[in-house]
């Protein structure tokens, strides 16, 4: 990274890095003739922790020079944990930022010692990864809390940790985690080379991480996987690919990524293997209703209505009869409709988002149909497909389906079955198109190979997933 | 640069593929039928519906597009279960391509209610479809109404 400050190392030049920052700390330390300097941002640092580990050792230190008094500091008479030297004005600006506390030694060096506050968020459950028998630990906005939590699930020295800063103002600390013998040592360097090339203002809401890491990002569908859960973070990690921390997010990332690994469920390994690949089966086919079903409702009622079952097909008439619209206008209204209820949930808080939801999902739902404005089939089509969309594991996935539904949907208005068909061949072609770390998004179905539709017995994987390349394949004996 | 041309030379065709299919008509117009019945006339065919309408013409195509124009609506021949024929067995291969190959046929002897009659033939079964009638099976149940009961004679 380009240097931020340039400069001797000086009181002055220090205390001009925050410009009078109400936060920022400058004491001066006087130990008989020799003065050295203090400094620590507000807030970020425990000032207990500095005063009883840092400030009070270092006025007993007892030096003839103020080298060798930076020398005793340096090495170990300042009982601190974490004592690193500072060679210029960014390592100190660094520190600073990061928790730590810096003493100058004048003409000599500085001297940065951890004193990281205590108070973050503390560990709750996953709120989005719900499990009845997984573990409940969910990552935190604080990345080394993060790091933790996955050494104490993989306590394998081979974890690889690197961390880097993004951002040329946020200065997030960003971790790419990985399985040294394990995963593919090119995903690692993809991954580095990715952070490396980012060059931003800000690295701290998740779109722009994903939008930056994944490169240039042309798709609704997800190139990274996002997980609260550890057990998750760590499968993937085993399996052979590269995780990644940004601070301030409480989530880790995951990639490479392909459709298959979007389709699993946290709760997958939380169940015996057969309701699991039940389940799983189920989750295949939501995909396919939520993508298809407002579009083939549309095209069969508008084009083919020789394929209705002649009783279905009756039901549909009479309940089509006195409504005023067509029904490429209900479907895509309703979808409309649906999605703004959803959105409408989200922005709100969780008590109003759900009133609204009752209100706008079954209240005004009901009175549009007793109303005639729609009829119940379209309604009925509408709210499976936005169901089936929900069953999805991944909330980027089901984003991606919600925005080709619509087009799909349009595309059934404007040319019924053939319509339905260009789209999902458009769908397949592009997302045949999509990568993620140089790996095929449709690689589990494109290797010849018959892909995990069915969550196998445990005992019969043996094998990592060939999709990542890991360098030690086999898992289990 | 290559996916733009390969996009702005596929629209095209999938436009014209298309625009080859019929127009869309919405549901909620289709007047679905469930029996149909041709009858041969002296001046020539009549057909009519269990929904009411009826239609006539010279010929085939005529009664059908008087059907089409009289009926208020779209009426929906797709979805005929059952067809009724009354000295016009000439006409079925031509019939065939307006109805659905699973739809049953039989002879009709006398004056039949068709509101009523679909009913008896949902339970006593025609059995002889129109695909099966162009395979070569000729053998065609006669359909007769007596004091408003319904019953097939041989």
């Amino acid at each position: 990274m380009e240097r931020m400050y340039r400069g001797e190392l000086t009181d002055e030049n220090i205390r001009s890095i925050f410009g009078g920052a109400s936060d920022f700390v400058a004491r001066e330390l006087r130990f008989g003739l020799r003065t050295v300097y203090y400094y620590a941002i507000d807030g970020v640092i425990a000032a207990n922790t500095a005063s009883d580990y840092v400030i009070k050792p270092l006025t007993t230190l007892q030096a003839d020079s103020m080298q060798e008094l930076y020398e005793c500091a340096l090495h170990g008479n300042v009982y601190n944990s974490v004592a690193d030297a500072c060679g210029d004005l960014d390592t100190v600006a660094l520190k600073l930022v990061n928790g730590f506390c810096v003493v100058l030694f004048p003409e000599v060096g500085a001297v940065a010692y951890e004193v990281k506050t205590p108070e973050k968020r503390g560990l709750s459950a996953p709120e989005v990864e719900n499990t009845v028998k997984g573990p409940k630990d969910a990552f935190v906005e604080t990345n080394r809390s993060n790091t933790s939590l996955i050494r104490r699930h993989l306590r394998s020295p081979d974890l690889r940790i690197y961390e880097t800063q993004v951002g040329r103002r946020s200065l997030t600390n960003v971790s790419v985690i990985w399985l040294e013998g394990v995963t593919n040592p090119e995903l690692v360097e993809r991954m580095k080379a990715r952070i490396a090339s980012i060059d931003i203002d800000g690295f701290i809401s998740p779109s722009a991480v994903e939008e930056y890491v994944t490169g240039s990002r042309t798709t609704a569908f997800p190139l990274l996987q996002y997980t609260q859960r550890t057990d998750r973070f760590c499968q993937g990690i085993l399996e052979g690919r590269v995780g990644l921390f940004v601070d301030g997010l409480p989530m880790g990332y995951l990639a490479p990524v392909n459709l298959g690994v979007l389709l699993d469920s946290p709760e997958d390994r939380g169940r015996d293997f057969i309701s699991a690949s039940c389940i799983r089966l189920l989750r295949y086919g939501a995909l396919l209703l939520s993508l298809l079903l407002p579009a083939v409702y549309i095209a069969m009622a508008t084009f083919h209505q020789e394929m209705i079952p002649m009783p279905l097909l009756r039901a549909m008439i009479e309940s089509k009869q006195s409504v005023p619209f067509t029904t490429a206008m209900e479907v895509l209204g309703l979808l409309i409709a649906f999605e703004l209820l959803q959105e409408s949930g989200i922005q709100l808080p969780q008590a109003i988002g759900q009133s609204v939801s009752i209100i706008g999902g079954i209240v005004v739902g009901t009175a549009a149909v007793e109303a005639k404005l729609i009829s119940p089939a379209a309604l009925i089509a509408v709210s499976i497909a936005g169901v089936c969309g929900f069953v999805q594991p991944n909330r980027d996935l089901a984003e991606a389906i919600r925005v080709w539904r619509f087009g799909i949907a349009v595309l059934g208005a404007i040319g019924g079955l053939f319509g339905v068909t260009v789209g999902s061949v458009g769908l397949l072609i592009h997302l045949s198109g999509l990568e993620s770390l140089s790996v095929a998004y449709l690689a589990p179905f494109s290797e010849g190979a018959a892909p995990d539709l069915l969550r196998s017995r445990l005992k019969q994987r043996k094998y990592r997933c060939n999709s990542w390349n890991p360098l030690d394949r086999r898992n289990q004996k | 640069m290559k996916r733009w041309i390969v996009l702005a030379l596929a629209l095209p065709m999938i436009a014209f593929l298309g625009g080859k299919g019929e127009a869309g008509r919405d549901v909620a117009r289709l007047q679905p039928m469930e029996v149909l019945a041709v009858t041969m006339e002296d001046d020539g065919v009549r057909i009519e519906t269990d929904t009411g309408d009826a239609g006539r013409g010279a010929n085939l195509e005529a009664a059908i597009d008087n059907l089409k124009s009289t009926t208020s609506g779209e009426i929906f021949l797709d979805t005929a279960e059952y067809l009724l024929i009354a000295g016009c067995e000439p006409l079925l291969p031509e019939l065939a391509a307006h109805l659905r190959p699973s739809c049953q046929v039989c002879l009709v002897e006398g004056e039949v209610e068709l509101e009523s009659v679909a009913q008896f033939l949902k339970i006593h079964q025609p059995e002889l479809t129109l695909a099966e009638y162009r395979g070569g099976i000729r053998t065609l149940k006669t359909l007769k109404e007596e004091k408003g009961r319904f019953r097939f004679v041989s």
